[in-house]
Parts: structure tokens; C-alpha cells; sequence
């Protein structure tokens, strides 16, 4: 029982009658002429029945109103008198074509409110099956993309168990080395799954703490070392402490994407990467922006947006080559929104492709 | 105390077996002598019979929170703990530090850095015990030469770094604890007081400026290292 929402309800009907009854009068006493007042009065049975819940305030103010039609604007004046010959039945009328007016408002009024939850019902499960068809393709990229490395550490490890005694050390250096590079590659793999949890999840909330965007870097930085050695990685930064609200794992986790997928995919021998972090102004709010740029051949243009766009999700489309290059940039794609930041690819000038992903800022307070 | 000097035992505390039998492997690759518990009870037994040179400690294991065998263990020694834990476990990690382990690992991780980490805090058990605090230490990390004494800081062949007083107590507290990990919590009260409030935007700040003044390629740190979540690291040579 909403008390506050009855006791405005009620309010408003009293004031919209007693609104009718001045209106009413005024225009008794200029046009001199009592006619119009049930008509002003279905007005406010209209009004009362479109903005109160449910029927019955219309309906008493129906009753309410013919009687005060009766009381002030029917001779005798100031009396309620259905004696004279004619009154029973206007009354009558009165009452009945007043609940009609206020049963239909009502009715109407419940009709719209019945479309717009529809609506809204509608809205929400088309959310649930894009999320639903995104799970579904991640999946099935997952587990094929889980497949090649998995094939190459169970062949490595068949043949220096089949060859214990025939192996060279050179083929026993090779065969650890794969086991070594996939096992890599299986640890991001997992880690970005880990993510696409923690994001696809529809009732978690993402858990930000402000965080200082060049430490996120490094420690990205240091693990895709580990992966590439030989990597060669140049760092700029502004001057400002870039302190950013983010889940610092779901951070990192795009950067080392998007720098594997450089590293992997670009074509670069010398595995350079240039990364800048500075400030910039969009939408009237100040972003951290972090900019990878690769020296390899470039994004061949229409790709960019099917990378971006899962497309190459498709397996059809995905050799196992591209090892995922679509699934970890989908999985960048996701975090990033789900920080309300931007995510946006072009190539450089002077060869290579640029990548870049901006987060809302916050303010450093200085201070000893 | 182990009876032969030159062989130091390390207890691993561990239950899955792929990842004990690499341990101890590398363990005696690198002249020490491994033993394994596999649970939390066996763990227990072996500590109050054998008193290793330093514990390898699996937080997750199945009977017993990792923790408790902490608490436990620093109830009458100060043996090294290192533990090891996963990927997005910070709070455990922060926790097990601040409850007396010396170091951790995070799941997967390299011979090298296994290797590192214990010799690290093996370093600063026996420096604690020998009692030196004469405080004319000079610490030095390639080029970075850090006199606790002089309370100066070079780079390079006399390059004088200039810090606020605050950035200059926060890398001698580094250097004190040089290769260790000293989490956000431990530098503030360190620096700022055991009232001091534990919001560490304070303590990143002053990090980020010192960091500014000390590394080249903010890529590639050669002195001071980020452990996300935990706290901040001096690397050792």
C-alpha cells in the first residue's frame, strides 16, 4: 500500500474538483449561463481518471461531480434537489456518462503503461541473446582456438616420450621450446576468457579503483617480455599522473592483446612497439589515452572493423594462424565499453597500424 | 638449523604433483635440499621435525587455509615464507605479507624467478640475524647507488637525483629491503605513521615522481618495479 501515492491521489482529485467548481462559477457569473459546468466537470473527471491509479477515484469523482452539479449549478442554487421534473434523469446521465469518460481514461492510461513495459521487456531480451550469441561465439572460437596449441604440447611431449632413447639434444631443445611458446600462448588465452566472465556477467557491477595508467603499462609490458623476448618496446609519457578508474587486471589484459596481436601479426622482424600515454579532451572529458604503434605491414582497412566487429569469429574465416587475433581484440572491445571508454584502429602514416583506447580520467589531488 | 652449511632445506608446502616435482627438481639443480609436504597436516609435522631454511607455501590448498600455516609458523620463528598463489589473487597475496611472508610467486612462474626469489629472501634472513645495522649501508642496482648513510642518491658516475624528503624515505625503505616486496600498507605506515590513512593514492603519486626522476624507459624499469595490487619492489643486481 503506497500511503504517499493514495494521499496525492487524493489530494489531486479534491483539488481538481474544487479547481472545476471555481472555474464553473466564473464562467456562470460572466456568461451567466449554467450549461458548460458539466462540461468542465467531465474535464476534471477526465484529468483525475488519466492521473490517478486505477478506477475508483474516477468513479467517485463522477458521483462527486453530479452531485455538485445538482448542489450549484442546477435552480434551486445551493440546494441538491431531484424533485424537478427532468433532474432524475439528467442526474442520471450525468453520473453514468461521467464513469464512461473516467473507466475509458483509465483504461487507456493502463494500456500505455501495459506497451511500455512490453517494450522495455522486449529491449532487455534482445540484450540477453546478443550477450547470449557473443557467449556462444566466444565459446566456439575459444575451444578452436584451444585446440592447436593443445594438439602441438601433447605432439611434442608424444615424441620425446617415443623417442626417449633415439633423441638428439637438438630435437629434444626444439620440441621443449613449442612446448614452451604454446603453454604461452594457452596462459592468455585463459586469462582473457577470465575476463569475458567477468565482464559478460549481467549482474556484476565492474569493480574500478583508481589506478595510475603508466604502472598498468608496465607491468603489461613486462608480461608480454616474457612471452616475446627480443621485443623492443619505446615508451612516452606525459608529464601528468594519469589516475584512471579501471579493473587493473581487464586493463592490462587489452594492452597485452592488443600488443601480442602486433607482435604476432604484424610482420615486424625486429618486434618494435611504441607506446604513448597522454591526456586528451573528448565529449567535453579528459581521457588517458593509450596508443600502440607497431612498425609492421598495416591493417588491411576493411578489416579493421572486422576485427573489431567479432566477424572473424567466424571460423570460416579464422586459420589457425590468426590464433585468435579476432578473439582477443573482441575481448579488448568488450572491456573498454564496459569502462565507457573508446577503442579505434588506423595505420600510420609511415607504415604500421596504430591502436588506440581512451579512459575517463580523474583528478589527481596533490598533496605530500 | 641445518647441520651442513652449504645445503640449505626448503620445505614446499604443495599438492599437486607436476608442480612439487619441478620444484624440487630445480631445488636440487641449485644446491638445495627440497622437502615436500602435501597438505596442510603433513606441512605441520614436517616443520616441527625438520626446521628448514626457508618455506615454499601453496595457498591453495585443500585442508587448510595457507594463512594459518603462517600464523602458526611465525607463532615461534622467523623462517622465510615465500607463497605462492594465482593470477587476480592480490588480497591473498596482501594478506599472507602482511601476516609475515617474506615474498611471493604468482602462478605460472619461471625457474629464474623461483630461483631469484629465494635467494633474495634467504639474503635478508641472514643479514637479520647477523644484526647489521651499522646504517652505513650503501645499496647498489647497476646504476643507481643509493647511500643510506650519506643520505645520497647517484645514477651513473655521480649524478646527483634530487628527492622531496618523502620520494628519498620511500626509496632508502626500498633499498633497506632491496629484491623484496614491501606491499602499500607496510610503506605507509613505514613513512606516514601507523595512523596514517591506507588510501594509497599518496603513495602512487610520490611513486609515479620518483619513477619519472630515476627511469629512462618507463618500459623497460631498471630500478624500481610496480607489483600491481601487492606494493612496490627495489630490484637487486
Amino acid at each position: 500500500m503506497n500511503y504517499n501515492k493514495i494521499l496525492k491521489d487524493v489530494i489531486f482529485s479534491m483539488a481538481m474538483l474544487v479547481l472545476a467548481y471555481y472555474v464553473a462559477s466564473s464562467i456562470m457569473h460572466i456568461t451567466l449561463q449554467e450549461n458548460n459546468s458539466a462540461l468542465i466537470f467531465f474535464v476534471a473527471v477526465v484529468a483525475i481518471s488519466r492521473y490517478t491509479d486505477g478506477y475508483i477515484y474516477g468513479i467517485i469523482a463522477s458521483l462527486v461531480s453530479a452531485v455538485a452539479i445538482n448542489y450549484f449549478f442546477m435552480y434551486p442554487y445551493w440546494k441538491f434537489n431531484l424533485s424537478i421534473s427532468g433532474y432524475p434523469i439528467a442526474m442520471l446521465s450525468l453520473v453514468l456518462s461521467s464513469i464512461v469518460i473516467s473507466t475509458l481514461t483509465t483504461q487507456m492510461k493502463k494500456q500505455g503503461e501495459q506497451n511500455e513495459k512490453l517494450l522495455k521487456l522486449q529491449a532487455e531480451a534482445r540484450l540477453e541473446a546478443e550477450k547470449e550469441r557473443m557467449r556462444g561465439n566466444l565459446l566456439r572460437a575459444v575451444s578452436h582456438d584451444l585446440r592447436t596449441p593443445l594438439t602441438g604440447i601433447y605432439g611434442a611431449s608424444s615424441v620425446i616420450l617415443s623417442k626417449r632413447d633415439d633423441i638428439t639434444k637438438e630435437e629434444m631443445v626444439q620440441f621443449a621450446e613449442n612446448i614452451q611458446s604454446d603453454t604461452q600462448w594457452l596462459i592468455n588465452m585463459v586469462e582473457n576468457l577470465l575476463s569475458v566472465t567477468k565482464v559478460a556477467d549481467v549482474d556484476a557491477e565492474l569493480k574500478k579503483r583508481d589506478e595510475i595508467m603508466e604502472e598498468i603499462v608496465t607491468e603489461a609490458v613486462a608480461k608480454v617480455r616474457k612471452r616475446f623476448p627480443g621485443v623492443r618496446v619505446n615508451m612516452g609519457m606525459s608529464d601528468e599522473i594519469l589516475l584512471v578508474p579501471m579493473d587493473s587486471m581487464l586493463i592490462q589484459q587489452v594492452m597485452i592483446n592488443l600488443m601480442e596481436n602486433a607482435l604476432r601479426h604484424s610482420g615486424d622482424k625486429e618486434k618494435r612497439l611504441d607506446i604513448n600515454l597522454y591526456e586528451e579532451s573528448r565529449d567535453g572529458k579528459n581521457m588517458a589515452i593509450f596508443e600502440l604503434r607497431d612498425y609492421g605491414k598495416g591493417i588491411n582497412f576493411e578489416n579493421i572493423d572486422m576485427l573489431i566487429e567479432n566477424v572473424i569469429l567466424n571460423t570460416k574465416l579464422a586459420s589457425d594462424a590468426t590464433r585468435g587475433s579476432g578473439l582477443g581484440l573482441s575481448v579488448c572491445k568488450s572491456i573498454i565499453n564496459a569502462h565507457g571508454g573508446f577503442i579505434e584502429a588506423r595505420n600510420a602514416e609511415s607504415g604500421g597500424s596504430v591502436f588506440r583506447f581512451g579512459l575517463e580520467t580523474k583528478e589527481v589531488l596533490a598533496y605530500e | 638449523m641445518n647441520s651442513n652449511p652449504a645445503k640449505r632445506t626448503v620445505l614446499v608446502i604443495e599438492d599437486d604433483l607436476s608442480i612439487s616435482n619441478f620444484i624440487c627438481s630445480v631445488l636440487q639443480t641449485n644446491g638445495y635440499t627440497p622437502l615436500i609436504a602435501e597438505d596442510g597436516k603433513q606441512a605441520k609435522l614436517m616443520l616441527t621435525s625438520h626446521c628448514p631454511d626457508l618455506i615454499l607455501l601453496d595457498l591453495g590448498l585443500p585442508d587448510i587455509d595457507g594463512v594459518d600455516i603462517i600464523k602458526w609458523v611465525r607463532e615461534w620463528t622467523n623462517v622465510p615464507i615465500i607463497v605462492v598463489s594465482a593470477r587476480g589473487r592480490e588480497a591473498d597475496k596482501v594478506e599472507a605479507l602482511e601476516l609475515g611472508a617474506d615474498d611471493y610467486l604468482t602462478k605460472p612462474f619461471g625457474i629464474s624467478e623461483l630461483i631469484a626469489r629465494i635467494k633474495t629472501a634467504l639474503r635478508h634472513a641472514d643479514r637479520a640475524s647477523n644484526l647489521d645495522n651499522s646504517g652505513n649501508e650503501v645499496v647498489t642496482v647497476g646504476d643507481l647507488k643509493i647511500d643510506i648513510g650519506k643520505r645520497r642518491v647517484t645514477l651513473g658516475e655521480d649524478k646527483e637525483v634530487r628527492f622531496t624528503a618523502i620520494e628519498y624515505k620511500i626509496v632508502s625503505l626500498l633499498a633497506k629491503h632491496v629484491g623484496k616486496v614491501l606491499t602499500y600498507d607496510f610503506i605507509i605506515k613505514e613513512i606516514w605513521g601507523p595512523y596514517a590513512s591506507s588510501d594509497n593514492q599518496i603513495l602512487r603519486v610520490n611513486m609515479a615522481n620518483i619513477r619519472r626522476k630515476l627511469e629512462e624507459n618507463p618500459a623497460e624499469p631498471k630500478y624500481i618495479v610496480t607489483e600491481l595490487g601487492v606494493g612496490y619492489r627495489m630490484l637487486e643486481e
